[in-house]
């Protein structure tokens, strides 16, 4: 069943600088059990994707179903089967122990108190913070606080859960337990769980299928492998001397249709990955670069990843696309 | 150091007047002092005219030594608010280790003296001006040159001595992370009772004056009605007791504060957040 | 199947779903009122602090009657001293409760469950009542162990006009919370503005009305249209000069008529704020 449909959802901010397109057209469907992962650099319009669909924001065109119901027209029932955490919230009663605070939110949704109690129970035993439950909130380190709101957005039983960027900033161990938590809810307890990241791996390790989203667009969905295998341009990179920083756009070398630079500063060299075209052109950006006065230590064939999936489509990768959204 | 305690003056104006137009400010922070400052003589008069003995001269009293009360209630509180709005923000560690934290909080103290100055003064005004258009009570209070410069003078001397019961409030925020304002609350309130600023100390049953006499906001408070309202023969006598007790405050204040700055670098307190 | 079946069966549905949303807004109401408990009397030391600024003003200013006249009237600063704390609640957690809300995400979260905000801000207000009881009994008490003020015994009048004063208060707090939802971090100024005079024109301590109210008509009618000067105006009258209900009842119907007013007011700024919100998509959610 799809428990998510969107359909050429579109999102118009109004704006000191003038109109801004967060979402253009967006459509897509999400089955029930599925972890769904809606990955993009900053600024791609994954929160207002989120925001759209958790019902706080409408849609300036364009229609959502959430579980079935209409997010505009069906909102207070949308609202009763859904949970949502976000990694820049920072949400609780600080004098209240952590307990305290998820029964206070399975009160929002009219939970009795025993169902809530042994809710409280079970996630916190998958969560690992059962010894956590009876501090007060302000004692508990970020780890357990992060993993106590990932806890609260199940507290409802919710039959689609969304979570906006939920490992950012978290702590390795945590990480890992919220994605295992992540793949078997959606698996055992049969829940959607709609992901948005800008973590490729995160991505790959847990959402069955991927929404590649740039600019309010989604430019390709399918599973990690899929979209990966889908690439069938080589993915190269050459380790280089630090000249290759002045390399500022890839594109512009001939056959290359994207990539990204990381500069090491401390080694004085330079990570050049690039999609060329086709494997012909290898040779033609070896002597490009060294035209350029460039020396390539190093160049190897590697696997691709979903960033390169993504340098494929857009022609930059995602702290280019960063960077461009601050200037 | 000087240009240290410039630094924190200007960082602690900023903050002050930074978020608006800094006349707004003037004007907001004016508003409820007044108000403070009315609350009092409205009490005063409604008692008063109940028992038919209300007393314009009364009304002086209150309300020279009411502006001044929130004057200093409202300025003591810099340095707890520094210590521990800076150890949330890790403001106060980086402040402590470049060993001129006591020039920061002293700056603050003098930026958050000059807002309160002015805002004391013109709520003086304004509640003379309120009185006489509320009550018809016309205040015989003196405001010549001379009157408002020792006036003014009797603020700068409580600069010190606020300084140093700053320092005190300070020191304690070293060691409380959580309801730290709960002090500064209760001191306010004492000094509400003890510094002659609504009522005679005389008045206060036995031995209780003697806490009065040995307050430096008393004298202060004293001096300035002195000077307001007269006789001005009391002016030096009261402004030297202010001096001096202030002194002897800062120099507490001083070495209460250098001493819990060294327990709290040992016991690592300084960049403690939660308990 | 005939239509009045039909109908029959669509109206119990509705009842059904009108219960469940009544369960929903008593739990949440409930909920939200207990955790503010819980959270104030986790801590004593919290009612300590509470109790300070209130208790020692109003001891201030109780010896400030007797100095200035009349033991007797001392009541009228310890009666200030009680209620001062609920006002206190009001302004610095109920009106800005919503904006902090904002500011931690948690906002977003009760928008986007099925919790209605009103049930959310009256839990809040009812929970602060509970909260701010103890410091004003503590006042109370010690005030009146100090300075023994001559008052009448507590009626039904004195308990109907506290209630009513607190509602209308508090319906107050609710509409202010959403106003100030719409102005931005610039309320918190406004809220520390706004504190000191209106304690003053709604005669905390002083009787800021009526006949023993020194300031000019034109100020008393202005001090009027504050909820907290009636609700203080009718405490004052009962417990100090023993009126009942023949006397009062101007006061009692503007206060009922205020509180329902400011609850409406409050109610209908919500409704307004999440439509807004949902449309412009900065009201409701902190832009980072
Ligand atoms: N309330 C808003 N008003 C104006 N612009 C907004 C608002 N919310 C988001 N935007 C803009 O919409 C775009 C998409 O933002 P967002 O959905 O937050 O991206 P992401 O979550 O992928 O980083 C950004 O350019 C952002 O600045
Ligand atoms: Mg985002």
């Amino acid at each position: 069943m799809a428990n998510v449909v969107a359909e050429n959802l579109t999102r118009v901010f109004e704006t000191k600088s003038g109109r801004l397109l967060a979402l253009d057209s967006v459509s897509f469907e999400v089955q029930t059990g599925e972890v769904f992962g809606l990955l993009g650099p900053n600024g791609a319009g994954k929160t207002t994707l989120i925001r759209i669909l958790t019902t706080l924001l409408l849609p300036t065109y364009g229609r959502a179903l959430v579980g079935g119901f209409d997010v505009v027209k069906e909102a207070k029932k949308v609202r009763s089967i859904i949970g949502f955490s976000s990694s820049s919230e920072r949400v609780g009663f600080d004098f209240v122990t952590a307990r305290r605070n998820l029964w206070f939110f399975s009160q929002l949704y009219g939970t009795p108190t025993g169902e809530a109690n042994r809710r409280i129970e079970e996630l916190a035993a998958l969560l690992e913070f059962q010894d956590q439950l009876d501090r007060k909130l302000y004692t508990l380190t970020t780890g357990y606080r992060q993993r106590l709101n990932i806890a609260r957005a199940f507290i409802n039983d919710p039959q689609v859960v969304f979570f906006d960027e939920p490992t950012n900033g978290m702590d390795v161990f945590s990480a890992k337990k919220v994605r295992e938590l992540f793949v078997k809810e959606a698996k055992t307890n049969s829940r959607t769980i709609f992901l948005a990241t800008h973590n490729m791996f995160e991505a790959e390790e847990v959402c069955d299928r991927v929404a590649i989203i740039d600019r309010g667009r989604i430019l390709a969905i399918d599973s990690p492998e899929n979209l990966k295998s889908s690439l069938s341009k080589p993915v190269v990179l050459f380790e280089t001397d630090i000249a290759g920083a002045s390399i500022s756009d890839p594109t512009r070398l001939d056959g290359v249709v994207g990539g990204t630079i990381k500069v090491d500063n401390e080694n004085e060299t330079a990570k050049i990955r690039v999609i060329l075209r086709d494997e012909d052109f290898l040779e033609r950006v070896l002597q490009l670069l060294e035209k350029r006065g460039i020396r390539v230590f190093n160049y190897q064939r590697i696997e691709p990843t979903l960033e390169d999936v993504f340098i494929s489509l857009v022609g930059a990768g995602f702290a280019e696309r960063e960077r461009g959204i601050e200037a | 150091m000087i240009r240290k305690l410039a630094a924190s003056i200007m960082l602690g104006l900023e903050r002050e007047f930074g978020w608006t137009f800094p006349p707004l400010v003037i004007l907001l922070s004016m508003i409820p002092a007044t108000a403070g400052v009315l609350t009092a003589v409205m009490v005063y008069w409604v008692g008063a005219s109940a028992a038919d003995r209300a007393d314009p001269r009364w009304v002086a009293f209150l309300i020279v030594g009411a502006s001044l009360y929130t004057h200093f209630a409202s300025y003591i509180w810099a340095p707890l608010s520094a210590v521990s709005e800076g150890k949330a923000s890790y403001t106060y560690p980086l402040v402590f280790i470049s060993h001129s934290s006591l020039s920061y909080i002293a700056g603050r103290v003098v930026a958050s003296f000059i807002e309160s100055s002015f805002t004391a003064v013109l709520a003086l005004g304004a509640a003379t001006l309120a009185v006489k258009a509320l009550l018809g009570v016309t205040l015989e209070l003196s405001f010549t040159p001379l009157s408002i410069a020792l006036f003014s003078i009797g603020m700068i001397v409580g600069l010190l001595a606020a300084l140093g019961l700053g320092l005190m409030l300070a020191a304690y925020a070293i060691f409380v992370t959580r309801l730290e304002w709960g002090l500064p609350v209760y001191i306010s309130g004492i000094l509400m009772i003890f510094s002659e600023a609504i009522f005679p100390s005389s008045a206060l049953p036995a031995p209780l004056p003697i806490i009065a006499e040995s307050l430096p906001f008393t004298h202060i408070i004293r001096a300035a009605r002195a000077a307001l309202i007269g006789p001005l023969s009391l002016y030096p006598a009261e402004i030297l007791a202010a001096a001096l007790l202030g002194f002897a405050w800062f120099l507490t204040g001083l070495a209460v504060y250098t001493y819990s700055e060294g327990i709290g670098r040992r016991r690592g307190y300084i960049d403690y957040r939660v308990v | 199947m005939s239509s009045l079946a039909l109908w029959g069966r669509a109206s119990r549905r509705g009842r059904g779903v009108l219960r469940r949303s009544f369960v929903i807004w008593v739990k949440v109401a409930v909920s939200r009122a207990l955790i503010r408990v819980i959270a104030m009397y986790g801590d004593p030391l919290w009612i300590v602090v509470n109790v300070g600024g209130p208790m020692l003003t109003s001891l201030a200013l109780a010896f400030l009657y007797m100095l200035a006249g009349l033991s007797s009237l001392t009541g009228f600063a310890i009666l200030g001293g009680g209620m001062v704390a609920y006002w206190g609640n009001v302004l610095w957690s109920m009106a800005s409760q919503l904006n902090w809300d904002k500011r931690s995400g948690m906002l977003y979260l009760y928008i986007a469950s099925p919790a209605p905000l009103t049930a959310l801000l009256i839990g809040m207000s009812l929970g602060g009542i509970l909260g701010t009881l103890p410091s004003s009994i503590a006042v109370l008490i010690i005030g009146a162990l100090l300075f023994k003020p001559p008052f009448t015994p507590p009626t039904i009048t004195v308990a109907l006009v506290f209630m009513l004063t607190l509602v209308a208060l508090y319906g107050m707090g609710i509409a202010l919370s959403s106003l100030y939802l719409i102005l931005g971090r610039e309320s918190e100024e406004i809220n520390e503005a706004l504190y000191e005079p209106i304690s003053f024109l709604s005669g905390i301590y002083f009787p800021s009305i009526g006949r023993f109210s020194p300031l000019p008509l034109a100020i008393q009618a202005i001090a009027s249209l504050i909820p907290l000067t009636l609700g203080m105006d009718a405490l004052r009258r009962t417990l100090f000069y023993a009126e009942g209900l023949a006397e009062l009842w101007p006061n009692i119907s503007a206060l009922a008529a205020m509180a329902a007013a400011s609850i409406l007011i409050g109610l209908r700024t919500l409704s307004f704020i999440e439509r807004r919100g949902r449309e412009t998509g900065d009201i409701l959610v902190g832009m980072k």
